[in-house]
């Protein structure tokens, strides 16, 4: 009984844990350095102009809800225990449906030319009855029926070497520049887990003496597999007029390939069959010669009925495109969107303001979308040139700072540090 | 490698859930006994303990309704095409180009006779694309807007394919203005959509003076095409059933004449296969199986299949709770027995898409109402007669050889009956045997040299109506029977249901435990020694298999008892390791349950209920990590009067697990 109740609970918290290793590169689009600085810095006099004797080290992690706040999914991101009363707290306020994505990247560049690259990053789409089955338990609810349901749920974890490319026009009668930029990444998928439309109505009487289950829907697991994407963007800088930079990018574009895809589903014909999980007798002889329990799990795992195949399949890469521009005056925007469950169209705003402290740069934006509703955001630099050619520069950026000062009420946060050591 | 390693080293989520599961549930009866405690003192007995031992259980009016099922492959019997008429003219100038020069003129017009006249093309993609008929009429209508009389027209329709002949017909004397109408039968016949009409002899007279010419004009010639069943046909179908069938099954019920049955569980199960490129529906109505009152039905809605490829639909449904009712068809008219009554009807659902379909395609429709187990049935359960010869085990003295002694006991055969029909006993001989001496001793017993009739159980779940047939020193060899200690009693008993026939007017009934069971029944004093009359089982639970126990904080065991014991008993638990040694007690509370209710006889009518809550505090978890099982101890508290105890009391225990567990992510 305990072990089919665990493999419930392990299901739905599988959909937990791709929530919980979600990455975003979403804010990144740094898979090439110049994408970054051209689309997340507000104006062209801030874009750092790569040499190539520059290497670059970034990490980015975030992650978002529209649902959940950050003292919630901010522990999936960095750990640590979640007090009961901010669940409850958190489920009087759940609407039916609940999304949200957790992502982070670690990326190395050397010269822009070579780039070794993690991501991992997953998005979900779930009802309250999941978030309720998984955070407070079948037990707090005893008498009355969950029905836990997860539309979607998608985790990647892949490791990439990207090889970039820039070329770069000048267009005739001083009209401007066009750069073209990407790269090619050949990959390695590390992990892939996917959830379909899962629904489990668990009904626990009202003192636990049985459990009853009623599941289907399907997931799928791989490890194990290679890809290749690409990265591409074109930058077109005007140099007259208000408009002074227009980008449209594509990112992570492309196929992986594993031939060890698992589907687990519910065996055809079971699919109105409830599993129930209730209270039995065992004679004295079979407690102590040690097989009740395991033939009682055997049967249960008849009833839960579970279907396993493997098989080989071409699986669409998480793309995310953009299209970002700067005006003069009014400052920079870009829309976004990532191919994820749970991903809404993300538009970020950053006006002309600029603060400074010393060598430092402070750049506040907002945002809608995304993982998130909304988020306040800040973005800093420090750039430090000891000598003529050589230098530092360090780039921060901080989303979400609503929900840092109020972690119990806001939803997203996300941080990104870039380290650039020009030689 | 370092990106590996740095993001591999997240911190896990931790957040506290509450878990509920089921432990395991059991029931202790006197079988439980712990028999250290059970001495043998009838002058100082507090409790008469009444024993009733199963000696044999007749089950054999159990109704099963067999699997109704249907497994069938059908061809469509029928299918139809709409009917549809096309209009198509030959014009004058396409009868003698001549008249297309004197267009517009006024002449006279000379008789003609022509034959073989340039064929004309008439697309009849408004009937199908193409079609072999089983049976249908083309009616060729010809409307001559000549301006002269036509004496003789013999027409000739082609497949412009093949130039095979469709149809041909000659038409006499149409005069002007006028129409005539022959219908041509099309069995067997295989039309396509491309037609050529041919005029294969005119003969028309010749005009009376100048008529007026009109090139355009000629012989309008109307195709309709009625009542068509085609055997293969690439065509838009109309809607139309292609199947309908409402039949009364008789079922073989292996003797009972059953009017109603309640379904306690059961399927349908529902599989259909179709090759037919059109969109089907397949209605399935039982009207004899109603739940609520509403009768049942399913609709499957099937897509047309891809050619060459077979569509598939599989739907299950729940049948518990479910009335079946085996009347027949229309029991206001004939109320019959065993008879079910099923409706089905498939039918084509134009798309309006031209598919072909042919009598050929196949629809396999799989249907079974399987498992079937009753809540109950009624109706004649039939006459039947069943001798059995067996051994049953006497668990009172399992394992005693004689240290123990009954003085004043009372024995009786008890004969107990749920079925709602009557029935008759007879036991024809009882031997009571110990394994351990090898002693048999065979019961001679005067009163039971008579039947035993026993009424109908009354119509309520789990009633009984009894006869007991007593046995003492007077009438029987019962006290030698008894102190052989027997482990077991052999018998050999005849047992028939409904001896008088249906005299119940087809009111029998059974439920799903119905029986007719026969007891051997012991009244003796017994008393137990100063810790009174325990009870003991052990239980499961395999703690150890929760995973990461570790993380269990607190948790909490509850114990629903309810106990049938007309005293209360008080209750203790102890952990157990895999080796069956004691991890140390639970405290519960309350700790004591409370009496159970009593028929004034001492039989168990109404059990008390108890929850007893079992808190284990974080620092106990560890043994309840290490422990396998439950040591469950019942101490019954006498309340110094004689009691009855009889075998049939229990203490029926459900336990289940509520604890506050860490989950880690």
């Amino acid at each position: 009984m305990k072990h089919s109740f665990k493999f419930l609970l392990g299901l739905l918290l599988t959909a937990q844990t791709l929530q919980a290793q979600m990455i975003d590169t979403t804010k990144v689009s740094n898979t090439v350095v110049k994408n970054d600085t051209s689309i997340n810095l507000p104006s062209k006099d801030t874009v750092y102009t790569i040499q190539s004797s520059m290497i670059a080290v970034s990490v980015l992690s975030e992650s978002g809800s529209a649902g959940m706040p950050l003292s919630i999914t901010g522990r999936f991101l960095l750990g640590g225990y979640i007090p009961s009363e901010r669940i409850t707290q958190t489920e009087a306020r759940l609407k039916s449906q609940v999304s949200g994505g957790i992502a982070s990247t670690m990326q190395l560049n050397v010269s822009d030319k070579f780039i070794i690259r993690r991501h991992q990053m997953g998005g979900i789409r779930f009802n309250d009855d999941a978030f309720r089955l998984v955070f407070q338990g079948n037990g707090a609810y005893l008498g009355q029926t969950l029905d836990a349901g997860i539309n979607k749920a998608v985790q990647w974890d892949v490791l990439e070497l990207g090889l970039g490319f820039e070329k770069s026009k000048k267009l005739l009668h001083g009209k401007g520049r066009v750069t073209y930029q990407g790269s090619i990444n050949p990959g390695w998928l590390r992990s892939y887990s996917a959830i379909n439309n899962f629904r489990a109505q668990v009904f626990t009487d009202t003192l636990a003496q049985h459990v009853d289950v009623l599941w289907g829907g399907s997931v799928q697991r791989a490890q194990g597999g290679f890809g290749l994407t690409i990265n591409s963007g074109i930058t077109y800088d005007f140099s007259s007029g208000p408009w002074k930079m227009v980008f449209v990018g594509l990112e992570n574009a492309g196929l992986y390939y594993t031939n060890d895809l698992k589907t687990y589903n519910r065996l055809p014909g079971m699919a109105d069959s409830t599993v129930r999980l209730q209270t039995a007798s065992t004679s004295l002889n079979r407690i102590f010669r040690g097989d009740w329990f395991g033939d009682r799990v055997d049967t249960i795992k008849r009833q839960i009925g579970l279907d396993s195949s493997r098989k080989s399949k071409t699986l669409l890469a998480p793309f995310t495109v953009y299209l970002a521009a700067n005006h003069e005056k009014w400052g920079f925007v870009r829309l976004s969107y990532r191919n994820l469950p749970g991903y809404l169209p993300r538009l970020d705003y950053q006006p002309k303001i600029r603060l400074g402290i010393g060598a430092v740069r402070f750049y506040p934006s907002v945002s809608l979308g995304g993982f998130d509703t909304w988020n306040i955001n800040l973005l800093s630099y420090w750039t430090w040139k000891p000598i003529q050619r050589g230098g530092l520069q360090v780039n921060m950026r901080l989303e979400g700072l609503e929900s840092l000062a109020m972690p119990g009420r806001f939803n997203g946060f996300g941080a990104y540090v870039s380290l650039r050591v020009r030689l | 490698m370092a990106l590996t390693t740095v993001a591999c080293s997240r911190k896990t989520a931790r957040w506290d859930n509450n878990v509920a599961v089921p432990l395991f549930s059991t029931e202790m009866t006197l079988n439980d006994v712990d028999r250290r405690f059970l001495v043998n003192n009838a002058s100082d007995s507090g409790y008469t303990l009444i024993y009733d031992n199963l000696v044999y259980n007749a089950r054999s009016l159990r109704v099963t309704a067999p699997d109704t099922s249907l497994n069938t492959a059908f061809t469509l019997r029928r299918l139809k095409l709409s009917d549809r008429s096309i209009v198509q003219r030959i014009t004058l100038a396409q009868i003698n180009p001549t008249f297309r020069l004197l267009d517009g003129q006024t002449i006279g017009v000379p008789a003609q006779n022509q034959t073989n006249l340039s064929p004309v093309d008439i697309d009849a993609s408004a009937f199908f694309e193409t079609a072999t008929l089983d049976s249908g009429f083309l009616d060729i209508s010809i409307n001559n807007e000549l301006p002269v009389k036509v004496s003789l027209l013999v027409f000739e329709l082609q497949n412009a394919s093949d130039g095979s002949v469709v149809a041909k017909d000659s038409f006499l004397n149409i005069n002007q203005g006028s129409s005539a109408t022959k219908s041509i039968s099309l069995r067997n016949k295989t039309v396509n959509k491309g037609l050529k009409g041919v005029i294969r002899h005119l003969i028309t007279e010749a005009s009376n003076g100048p008529v007026l010419i009109n090139a355009s004009k000629g012989v309008e010639v109307t195709l309709t095409v009625r009542n068509l069943r085609p055997r293969d046909a690439i065509a838009a179908f109309p809607n139309q059933n292609v199947i309908e069938q409402d039949e009364a099954l008789v079922l073989d019920m292996g003797g009972p004449q059953v009017k109603f049955f309640k379904v306690k569980q059961g399927w349908l199960r529902l599989k259909v296969e179709s090759t037919i490129q059109e969109n089907m529906t397949m209605v399935l109505k039982i009207p004899s199986a109603s739940l609520n009152g509403v009768p049942l039905e399913r609709v499957v809605k099937m897509p047309g299949a891809r050619p060459g490829a077979t569509e598939r639909k599989e739907e299950t449904v729940d049948m518990s709770g479910y009335l079946l009712d085996y009347r027949g068809r229309d029991p206001n008219v004939k109320d019959t027995v065993n008879t079910f009554h099923q409706i089905m009807i498939v039918s084509l659902d134009s798309s309006g898409r031209k598919v072909q379909v042919t009598l050929n395609d196949s629809l396999r429709i799989y249907y079974a109402l399987t498992d079937l187990l009753p809540e109950y049935a009624t109706g004649y359960m039939g006459q039947t007669l069943n001798n059995s010869v067996g051994k049953a085990p006497f668990v009172l003295f399992k394992g005693a050889d004689g240290n123990i002694v009954f003085k004043d006991f009372k024995a009786s055969v008890l004969v107990k009956n749920s079925i709602g029909a009557e029935g008759r006993v007879r036991v024809k001989s009882l031997e009571s045997e110990n394994i351990f001496s090898g002693n048999k001793v065979k019961l001679s017993a005067s009163p039971l040299n008579n039947d035993v009739i026993i009424g109908p159980a009354p119509f309520n779940y789990g009633e009984t109506t009894d006869k007991q047939v007593v046995l003492d020193g007077s009438n029987s060899n019962i006290k030698a029977f008894v102190e052989n200690l027997p482990q077991f009693i052999h018998y050999d008993i005849d047992i028939e249901t409904n001896p008088n026939g249906n005299v119940s007017n087809w009111k029998d009934f059974v439920f799903d435990n119905s029986s007719a069971d026969i007891y051997l029944r012991l009244e003796a004093p017994v008393s137990f020694t100063v810790g009174g009359l325990n009870l003991r089982d052990t239980q499961g639970i395999e703690a150890a298999s929760i995973p990461q126990v570790q993380r269990v904080k607190t948790a909490t065991v509850i114990f629903d008892v309810e106990n049938d014991y007309p005293f209360e008993v008080d209750m203790a638990f102890s952990l157990l390791d895999q080796y069956g040694n004691s991890l140390g007690d639970v405290s519960v509370y309350p700790g004591t349950i409370m009496a159970g209710k009593t028929t004034p006889t001492g039989e168990p009518l109404a059990a008390s209920r108890t929850i007893l809550r079992a808190n284990i505090p974080r620092e106990r978890i560890e043994s309840l990590r290490k422990a396998h099982a439950v040591a469950i101890k019942a101490r019954v508290v006498g309340n110094g009067t004689q009691q009855k105890i009889y075998n049939t009391y229990k203490l029926k225990v459900k336990t289940s697990l509520q604890a506050e567990y860490e989950a880690q992510f």
